[in-house]
């Protein structure tokens, strides 16, 4: 099959380099891996270490992407409990040794050994398909689109995770600084687990949108000390 | 708590005072300047500073379950997939209502 048919992808060649399409034959899932047709992939700033080479150890070429959603394609040996055509998708945490002291105690994110990120330690989802170790798939609901689960697999389960493992109670005062692609996400968990919920950010305008994803308070750092704020 | 999803130490340090007794602080954006802390304010109050990373996978089924629940969704801006580049500078250039999603097909 010539090149030129082949499935497209992103890649950026060298440290800082631009996203150059190219366009390869799909790759064969290794054993506990599984070849998923994106249908979906989030940009995240953190795509920058990728593309910029800020993250120590990354090799280039590299496809950046790890908020992606999809189904699978292809099933590798040894991968229990996914099929072809199951949605599914990967998100920061992209894999774990599963042999190292924290992976023992059950603390993948905090694999000492090889933790995996999407995009960083292997080619991400900007691109058709890509290769992913099953133990890092998240089963994608139903009633969820594609697109609709892509940014939740990192911005969303940054936001939510933090928030319930924080402590923090129902009616607690529960302050969110910054409405933005991670802000407006944690101002809705926020205010649906529901937590006393403050958005900060600058500018009027946040206001009102604050008030819609469900922020019982408003404040502008522009105009007022937030601090302060707080503690009225 | 405060949940710091800025990318600016500085933004967070103007915050801290608003901590409250047992307070937190948990950064979850990655900040590209020093976190200035008068060490003092922790102490008191029992006042902290903490990080969190994503989660795992049956962490991202739970999200997802969470937002079908609650109806929680994204605001994306939406690209197809052969306007990557322009996507990505849109994302890093903050501008983005909310988040930027490429859609293959």
């Amino acid at each position: 099959m010539p090149a030129a048919s082949g499935n497209r992808a992103f890649q950026v060649a060298a440290a800082k380099g631009a996203l150059d399409l190219v366009r390869r034959e799909p790759a064969e899932p290794g054993p506990g891996a599984v070849r998923l047709r994106v249908e979906a992939c989030g940009i995240c700033h953190s795509d920058v270490l990728t593309k910029d080479g800020l993250w120590p150890g990354v090799s280039y070429p590299r496809v950046p992407g790890h908020e992606v959603a999809g189904s699978i394609e292809a099933v590798g040996r040894d991968v229990f409990g996914w099929q072809v055509g199951d949605r599914a998708g990967v998100g920061w945490h992209g894999g774990h040794c599963g042999h190292c002291d924290s992976c023992r105690r059950g603390d993948f994110v905090t694999c000492q050994v090889n933790a995996q990120v999407p995009g960083i330690s292997y080619d991400g989802g900007y691109a058709d398909t890509m290769i992913a170790p099953a133990g890092a798939l998240a089963r994608i609901p139903e009633r969820l689109s594609a697109v609709e689960a892509a940014p939740l697999l990192c911005a969303g389960i940054t936001t939510f995770n933090s928030l319930r493992h924080s402590g923090a109670r129902a009616g607690d005062l529960v302050a969110v600084l910054g409405v933005g692609g991670l802000g407006h996400l944690a101002v809705q968990f926020a205010a649906k687990m529901s937590f006393d919920t403050v958005a900060i950010a600058r500018g009027k305008d946040k206001e009102a949108l604050s008030r819609e994803l469900g922020a019982r308070h408003a404040i502008d750092s522009e105009t007022s000390d937030p601090a302060a704020e707080l503690q009225r | 708590m405060i949940l710091a999803t800025v990318t600016s130490g500085q933004a967070m340090a103007a915050v801290l005072p608003g901590l409250g007794i047992d307070g937190k602080l948990v950064v979850l954006g990655a900040p590209h300047d020093p976190l200035s802390v008068p060490a003092g304010l922790l102490i008191g109050g029992r006042r902290s500073i903490a990080g969190w990373p994503s989660g795992t996978s049956i962490e991202s089924e739970d999200t997802m379950k969470f937002a079908v629940q609650t109806g929680i969704r994204s605001r994306n801006e939406i690209f197809p997939l052969e306007r990557a580049p322009e996507a990505y500078e849109r994302m890093i250039s903050g501008k983005a209502r909310f988040r930027v999603v490429l859609q293959m097909s």
